[in-house]
């Protein structure tokens, strides 16, 4: 299933600097979603919630990831804290349109490993302000894509500004998977780097503002190592997480074993 | 009205939280104390409008009531490890996690519980009124050493002290209960595992093995005993007791193989003597003398096997499950009668016989469903007989008391998940006794079932849960509703209420239909 990953446990990663002056808004997300991510990935992050009234909470995660002709395999472990040491998620992101995602989630209380079913990807993802469906990313061609505008600084950078709906025929099922009636994202024209986003929740009538920082080549592959997702709800702020990339590598050796349920349950 | 606040009270609070959204409520009221007045009086307008727009359920960027420019306070925008209201991020000082191959943590708990009812006059319990009924404390300890990228191990206990018989007079309690509820020390997992070869691991110590898709039963979930002291009231989290066992695995494009030896017989855990839940209360209400129940050694040729063939394949996940085990929970044995003719006491003895088991399971996904499905066959499985009043009337002091039959099991269930941070279960287990003959007690089909609604709010932090138990036939009913808060990472507050419920005078939950309970805990985990 040919996805834009908007949250990737600490990285995102687009495809080096093109020139595109008469893309369409389209091409240009098309663009993003071929981006260069590395054929594995290990990192190290730390996610900070962030209550109304300022109470922190941080989890700290290793992700592996790997990819595949036909899927992306990724699976993450929490480090941190106590009460959630050593839960697991373990997705498989099919490239084949007819195959829905599959998702486990091993709670280390019940040593039980459990199939997710896919629409509780619109579900918040251990309590954060990023949903299952941003961390395993959405289906480009269930979107149009319309440009809001054509030039905007954003930190010295100019950007194009994409709004995208779903198509009427995926409405329903954009809807349940992701929890979204549209988005709006940010992409520099310099590298096809998202460092912008806004995300319209259905249930609550909540805005999601993304901001996408630290930007830098690591093994040769643009990465945001900090991420924010605030949470809006009537204009007035209601919760936020803040995702530290604490350390990343790509193109190292991820063994096959590494995503299946058994690795679930004998962790890192 | 008994059978309206018994049996739905805790279902119509649990719904009334759930979906009144009760941490939305929260929410506005304490979102509203961190606005100035022309913020408030602004965006009371903005809300007014809002609602407006909402009830013709329009979806333009107006019904959001903002903007990035409305937005009130600082930019929703900045840039992570700036400002979040007035709340600074020092992002600075979260240093990575050092992978230190020596880790340590665990919780402490204490759990109170006040059964709020007098118990039935009719039964001996030993509480006789309503009172605080549980105040235990638990300490759980768990050390683990990761002896390279492939070797790890574990060890962990389980220490709990409730003082409730201390308070209460311990002298008035058998020492069974005492056993069983006063003090308890356990290894809990403690093991060594590792990959001999990529793919192919091993796993040797005290473990738990979860199998199947059923979360209470043990239709394919052979494994481990269970723990039922409390009926109805331990979690999920508490429910299995790991075993001695060795398990080897092999891993391969989506399949798994699995073999497991257990080492070590112990029995599912139940209700003592003198105790709130004494499982055998109405035989010894009908002057039968139990014995100690008599448990397998645990010896070479009382190992348990059970062995799995596991495919994951997308979209749902199957597996082929053989287990060659001792039933967990024990059968009767009238073995002796006293010769002494006026008391004719009947002796029980509480045994347990080996079953095997064929079975499989499996689920698929499909939309926000979950659809889950076990069925197994099991031989050598022991039933009381209804006859042996009759055997006794006839001049048999040594009646035969069981029978060995086998059965079918299956297991139909779903969870829905197409709501929000809400996910509803249901789950049906049926038994049919093959080659039923009349003279076993059990009725020849019967069907279990259980609800839950499980509810997440306030990014995780609130969590809610229904669940409803409908024991076997007229058995009875529980009903338990609780709430966890994290108030911090390490902190968890929880409350809730036990029901039980049962009509029927030879109900199995009968005698416990007024040990409902108003529970309370804090745990702090480290």
């Amino acid at each position: 299933m040919k996805k834009i990953l908007l949250f990737a446990c600490g990285m995102f990663v687009v495809m080096g600097a093109l020139h595109a002056a008469d893309m369409t808004a389209q091409e240009i997300m098309v663009k993003v979603d071929k981006r260069d991510t590395g054929e594995t990935s290990i990192s190290e992050s730390a996610m900070i919630l962030i209550d109304k009234n300022g109470n922190q909470r941080v989890r700290q995660t290793k992700m592996f990831r790997r990819q595949y002709p036909d899927v992306k395999k990724s699976i993450s472990f929490f480090l941190t804290p106590a009460d959630v040491k050593d839960t697991s998620f373990l997705s498989y992101d099919w490239e084949d349109d007819a195959k829905e995602d599959d998702s486990w989630l091993y709670l280390p209380a019940l040593r039980k490993v459990k199939r997710i079913a896919a629409s509780d990807k619109a579900g918040s993802f251990m309590g954060s302000d990023f949903t299952y469906s941003d961390i395993e990313g959405i289906n480009i061609k269930h979107y149009d894509y319309a440009f809001v505008k054509e030039s905007e600084m954003i930190d010295g950078a100019d950007t194009w500004v994409i709004e995208s709906t779903p198509k009427p025929e995926f409405n329903e099922k954009v809807l349940d998977e992701t929890g979204y009636i549209k988005q709006q994202v940010w992409v520099r024209k310099d590298n096809f780097m998202v460092v912008r986003g806004m995300f319209w929740v259905k249930k609550g009538k909540k805005i999601k503002y993304l901001t996408i920082s630290d930007i830098e080549k690591i093994d040769n592959i643009w990465t945001g190592k900090t991420l924010q997702m605030v949470t809006t709800q009537n204009g007035v702020k209601t919760h936020a997480t803040v995702l530290k990339n604490q350390g990343i590598s790509y193109n190292k050796p991820v063994e096959e074993d590494m995503f299946s349920t058994q690795r679930m349950e004998r962790g890192l | 009205m008994r059978i309206y606040t018994k049996m739905w009270m805790p279902l119509i609070i649990s719904l009334l939280y759930i979906f009144s959204g009760s941490p939305a409520f929260a929410q506005d009221s304490e979102t509203e104390s961190l606005k100035d007045p022309s913020q408030v009086e602004q965006e009371n307008t903005a809300t007014e409008e809002t609602e407006d727009m909402s009830s013709d359920d329009t979806e333009d960027e107006g019904d959001w009531g903002t903007t990035d420019a409305t937005v009130p306070g600082s930019d929703p925008f900045a840039p992570a490890g700036g400002s979040f209201g007035d709340i600074q991020i020092d992002l600075g000082e979260l240093a990575p996690v050092v992978q230190s191959p020596f880790s340590f943590n665990g919780f402490v708990r204490e759990d109170l519980a006040y059964s709020y009812l007098k118990p039935d006059d009719s039964f001996d319990f030993i509480r006789e009124d309503a009172e605080l009924s549980k105040m235990r404390t638990t300490l759980f300890l768990s050390m683990n050493y990761k002896l390279n990228a492939d070797w790890k191990a574990q060890v962990s206990g389980n220490f709990f002290y409730d003082d409730y018989y201390r308070q209460k007079d311990r002298d008035l309690f058998p020492e069974a209960t005492l056993e069983t509820y006063e003090t308890e020390a356990e290894f809990r997992d403690t093991f060594i595992e590792g990959q001999i070869v990529s793919g192919f691991g091993l796993k040797l110590g005290r473990q738990i093995i979860a199998w199947g898709q059923s979360e209470g039963s043990q239709v394919v979930d052979m494994a481990n005993p269970r723990d039922n002291r409390e009926l109805g009231q331990t979690t999920l989290e508490d429910m299995r007791i790991p075993v001695l066992a060795s398990r080897i695995y092999w891993v391969q494009d989506g399949w798994q193989i699995d073999a497991v030896a257990i080492h070590e017989f112990r029995p599912n855990k139940a209700g003592s003597e003198g105790s709130d839940f004494d499982q055998y209360i109405l035989l010894r209400q009908a002057g039968l003398q139990l014995n100690d129940a008599g448990e397998p050694e645990n010896s070479a040729e009382n190992t348990e096997g059970l062995a799995r063939i596991h495919k994951t394949f997308n979209g749902g996940d199957a597996s082929l499950i053989y287990a060659d085990v001792y039933d967990d929970e024990p059968y009767l044995e009238y073995d002796a009668i006293h010769s002494r003719p006026l008391l004719r006491q009947l002796l029980v003895t509480p045994k347990f016989n080996r079953i095997k088991t064929l079975g499989a399971s499996g689920n698929i996904v499909t939309g926000s469903w979950l659809l889950k499905t076990e069925i197994a066959q099991k031989t050598g499985v022991m039933y009381m007989r209804n006859d042996i009043q009759a055997q006794l009337m006839s001049g048999n002091f040594f009646p035969e008391s069981v029978v060995e039959k086998d059965i079918l099991q299956g297991v139909m269930g779903a969870d829905y998940t197409g709501i929000n941070d809400l996910t509803v279960s249901l789950e049906f287990v049926g038994r049919q006794i093959l080659e039923f003959e009349d003279i076993i007690m059990s009725d020849e089909t019967t069907l279990t079932w259980s609800f839950s609604l499980m509810h997440d709010a306030v990014n995780d932090t609130v969590h809610s849960r229904f669940f409803w138990l409908h024991l076997t036939g007229d058995n009875g009913d529980v009903y338990r509703f609780t709430v966890d808060y994290d108030m911090l990472d390490a902190l968890q507050l929880s409350g809730g209420v036990v029901v039980y419920d049962a009509t029927v005078e030879d109900a199995f939950a009968y005698p416990f239909r007024n040990n409902d309970r108003l529970i309370a805990g804090v745990k702090y985990s480290f």
